[in-house]
């Protein structure tokens, strides 16, 4: 006991120089939500009150080597997740020289204009970003990026490549899926002059998402191949399996700071799955007056499922082979398949007014509603109360 | 109305006393504002003859901050919170160093060549070289 004692102070002699230069900063998002009308489910609330859907704590902790090389990793708890504490980012940077980073581990894909601050809340005016836009499966990335940036007269600019794999859940044709992205390429570049910036990404990535239901189906489906023309085929372009996704992603703004305008689009592909093709757009303005920042967003959400209905097209809905238990199970799998299809086509729409009151830096309240509509089955419209708070030290 | 005038300018110019921005009388680098902003903001890491910087402040709260920050780095303190909460949650950079008062801030830039940092400009002495006063 006494020798434990006794090596203290040398510990703390010896680790003083390392723990000089380690920084510790950290997060609060806590947002309440419910929709106000009985039944009505959006964005993960319902009708009664709930911190869980949006709520997250970070703690972030980063140590500088020395001037070139420092790490970073982020502990993060999310009330989606029951706030069981992950690292969601664990990753070493090294400058290489003033204009050029290189970091390597579990890292934030910068693939929206607010990716690189998705958790800070403090950071934009909403309590969320636009569901339509940014509510995406995967944030972080296993991997590598290259950060760049310079500057040359009135103009900043710069530009990230990302490499990497990322495994995350989905859903396929409603029902969870694991999605597993190989072979990922990022490239972002951005500009900012004064008020104005502009910023564009785009990615590729191998996308796969095993579902064991789903896969049970697709297999079900490629059997007919000898018997059905375009069975192997459909089954193919069904399956999520080994395919090409590509993501590209477009934002604009303008911030004059009485009062700022900004858009952001994006759009989705997974070539050959029964992924639909997913484009998304918002527009957001507001106005600062003091510490009150009052604003309203308009957001838009689409999957155009043609290349899925083709598939089903090309099929026969009945087959005559003679043998009813053949001729019965492929009656089945083409009207799942009709289903799985249609259901892939997706138009919402959202509205969504809020104000921030900043009550000290690093401290702001707010409170949004959002009038949710979905177009194609309005018995999914809903309207939503949040009220939060972010906190950043 | 004179006598009026009069007062309004001079309880104005109290209000508003000018910024010096200071380095160490070693550093000879002529500085505009787009660049003083950027060594501020973490955008440039060296100043325009290519030494390293070390940019200082002064406390949050300080009438001298608010002043900087809004006429050189064109930031209220909440904007300029944000921004810096996006650059330490990206590890792309830490907030300068803040100091709690003109005379700590005098006394640091004359001991190190990188440093930069602004004062009252009524506070300045010879022991650091004004690059520029707003």
């Amino acid at each position: 006991m006494k020798t434990k004692f006794a090596l203290f102070p040398l510990a703390g002699l010896l680790t003083f120089p390392a723990f000089a230069d380690i920084q510790i900063n950290g997060f609060a998002n806590l947002i309440a939500g419910m929709t106000l009308d009985d039944d009505d489910t959006v964005y993960g609330y319902d009708d009664g009150f709930s911190f869980d859907p949006a709520s997250v704590f970070g703690l972030q902790v980063r140590g500088e080597v020395n001037d070139k090389l420092s790490a970073t990793a982020q502990l993060v708890g999310r009330g989606s997740e029951d706030y069981s504490a992950d690292f969601e980012w664990a990753y070493m940077t090294y400058a290489l020289n003033h204009t050029t980073n290189i970091s390597a581990g579990r890292l934030r894909v910068p693939l929206f204009k607010y990716s690189s601050s998705l958790d800070i809340g403090y950071a934009y005016h909403w309590l969320t970003p636009p569901d339509a836009v940014y509510g995406i499966d995967f944030n972080n990335i296993d991997g590598v990026r290259i950060d760049y940036s310079n500057y040359s007269g009135e103009w900043e600019y710069g530009a990230q490549l990302t490499f990497g794999s990322a495994k995350a859940d989905t859903t396929i044709s409603g029902t969870p899926a694991a999605l597993e992205l190989d072979n990922v390429v990022a490239l972002s570049f951005e500009a900012t002059r004064d008020w104005f910036s502009a910023r564009t990404l785009y990615a590729r990535a191998t996308t796969s998402a095993a579902n064991e239901e789903f896969d049970t189906f697709v297999g079900g489906m490629a059997q007919f191949g000898g018997v059905v023309p375009n069975a192997l085929t459909s089954a193919a372009g069904f399956s999520v399996d080994e395919d090409t996704g590509t993501f590209f992603e477009v934002a604009l703004d303008v911030d004059k700071y009485d009062w700022f305008i900004g858009a952001e689009y994006t759009q989705t592909e997974v070539d050959n799955a029964i992924i639909a093709e997913n484009s998304a757009w918002y527009v957001t303005a507001g106005m600062r007056f003091g510490k009150f920042t009052p604003h309203i967003t308009f957001e838009r959400e689409e999957g155009d499922n043609a290349n899925q209905l083709a598939l089903v097209a090309a099929l026969p809905s009945t087959i005559a082979t003679g043998d009813p238990d053949t001729d019965g199970t492929w009656a089945s799998i083409y009207q799942g398949a009709a289903g799985i299809a249609a259901g892939q086509d997706l138009e919402v729409s959202a509205v969504t007014a809020g104000l921030r009151y900043d009550v000290e830096p690093g401290f702001a309240l707010k409170a949004d509603v959002t009038w949710y509509s979905d177009d194609l089955d309005d018995t999914n419209d809903a309207t939503l109360l949040k009220v939060g708070v972010n906190y950043t030290f | 109305m004179k006598k009026w005038l009069l007062a309004l300018s001079l309880f104005s110019s109290a209000a508003w006393a000018d910024i010096a921005v200071i380095v160490h009388p070693s550093n000879n680098d002529v500085l505009n504002k787009p660049t003083i902003s950027r060594l501020f903001l973490n955008k440039a890491k060296t100043f325009p003859s290519g030494s390293p910087v070390t940019p200082l402040t002064l406390s949050e709260g300080n009438a001298s901050t608010d002043e900087f920050n809004g006429k050189v780095l064109n930031k209220t303190s909440a904007q300029l919170t944000a921004f810096w909460a996006k650059l330490v949650f990206t590890g792309k950079g830490q907030p300068p160093k803040a100091l709690a008062s003109d005379s700590d801030a005098i006394a640091a830039v004359a001991n190190d060549p990188s440093a930069i940092a602004y004062v009252d400009a009524s506070a300045v002495d010879d022991s650091v070289r004004v690059v520029a006063t707003f």
